[in-house]
């Protein structure tokens, strides 16, 4: 009796280790970030800094000392306003996805930050600038986080979406109007041609 | 005791076999065997060849997986200085040999520039490594600004030039090369690094002319 009741035990916990590993989405809960939704001009408060889309550009170029970088379609380039709210960070590029869900790097080599270096509590100005197509703009949004999404997916991280609210019609405004922006990496002053929301 | 446990002598076990499965299972082989030997004439026994590579043309289009990419001229210069990126050549007596083409990223995702020059490759000896490396690495230099290519975002084409050292021992007036295509590998079960292109084999190969830069 004693032996059948071992028995019936190990495969009670076999079944629903079973259970647990089949039934329940651990993949997907356990690695999925917490997104906070804004717009362009709001504040979003993360648990690790307090971030800001200013504006945007579109740009034909961004003009720095000596070189100026040429984009392969267009900049789109990204005025953001950040403090660290607890420690020093540094806080990684964003990118963009695009309304069918591709992602857009921030560009390496432009004349823009690809991370920035936060002090805690003083606010900073950076201006990053991501290669984008024609087709990129239309129901994009901004993705900001701390980490890099090609590493750990921003697994269960605090995550700032900021929709920019473009359809085809001011997406194609944008892309005829693109003039050339000043290169500028980050600041506690913004530079003059600062985006106004 | 006779046939017990760690005994060197072992129990002889009688299977009967039904005698239409016995048929059965002599049958079935000889059937296959006698099926390939038929199409022996026809081909069956030969080992299956490898798909040659493709001949590669300037201005041709080439899909490698993530990218396509078209080639265009091979130069030979002196050296190549536009804004602040100045190459020169790594040895006495060598040169700069430039590869141009376009490439175009047909995924969702950015595209690495480092993709890029491993997809294009020729012979050892044409070229060499820049000083204080130790294996030959290209440059891959955008025309639009004279910078280095930067990532490639979905959507994208780019117009560059593949820079290498060439060695002043290389003297040819022609270069066989070869673009590579690449194969995704959702998961690997050796590393923690799904979703990957992983360079696999050679697609297309072709001569080119080196000419002098204008």
């Amino acid at each position: 009796m004693r032996r059948l009741t071992r028995i019936a035990a190990v495969v009670a916990t076999l079944a629903a280790g079973h259970g647990i590993t089949t039934l329940l989405p651990t993949d997907k809960v356990a690695a999925a970030p917490f997104v906070t939704a804004a717009a362009v001009g709001e504040h979003v408060r993360l648990p690790y800094a307090e971030v800001r889309l200013a504006g945007i550009h579109l740009a034909t170029k961004v003009q720095g000392q000596p070189t100026t970088a040429t984009p392969y379609g267009r900049f789109l380039v990204l005025d953001l306003e950040v403090t660290a709210l607890r420690e020093p960070l540094l806080l990684a590029a964003p990118y963009l996805r695009d309304g069918e869900g591709r992602r857009y790097a921030a560009d390496t080599g432009a004349q823009c930050a690809t991370a920035v270096t936060l002090p805690t509590g003083l606010p900073r100005y950076a201006r990053m600038c991501i290669d984008v197509p024609r087709r990129a703009l239309d129901g994009a949004t901004v993705v900001i986080a701390r980490g890099a999404i090609e590493i750990d997916g921003y697994r269960r991280d605090a995550v700032a979406e900021i929709e920019l609210s473009l359809d085809s019609t001011a997406a194609e405004q944008l892309w005829n109007t693109a003039a050339p922006v000043t290169g500028f990496l980050s600041g506690s002053t913004p530079p003059g041609d600062w985006a106004r929301a | 005791m006779a046939g017990g446990a760690f005994s060197s002598t072992r129990r002889r076990v009688s299977r009967t076999v039904p005698a239409g499965a016995r048929r059965g299972r002599v049958l079935l082989p000889s059937l296959i065997l006698v099926a390939t030997l038929a199409s022996a004439p026809f081909g069956g026994l030969r080992a299956t060849e490898a798909q040659p590579p493709a001949a590669l043309k300037a201005g041709e289009v080439i899909a490698t997986g993530p990218f396509d990419v078209t080639l265009g001229k091979v130069v030979t210069l002196d050296e190549l200085s536009v804004n602040d990126l100045a190459l020169s050549p790594a040895s006495p007596g060598g040169r700069l040999m430039a590869i141009e083409l376009t490439v175009t990223n047909t995924t969702d995702e950015p595209l690495s520039p480092l993709r890029i020059t491993d997809a294009i490759g020729g012979p050892r000896a044409a070229v060499e490594p820049w000083p204080g490396q130790d294996e030959p690495h290209g440059e891959l230099v955008a025309v639009a600004d004279g910078t280095r290519v930067r990532t490639v975002n979905p959507g994208l084409s780019v117009q560059a030039v593949l820079v290498y050292p060439q060695p002043a021992s290389w003297t040819a007036d022609r270069i066989d090369l070869d673009v590579y295509d690449f194969r995704f590998q959702e998961e690997d079960p050796l590393s923690l690094d799904p979703d990957t292109w992983l360079l696999h084999s050679v697609v297309a190969s072709g001569e080119f002319p080196i000419k002098e830069s204008a």
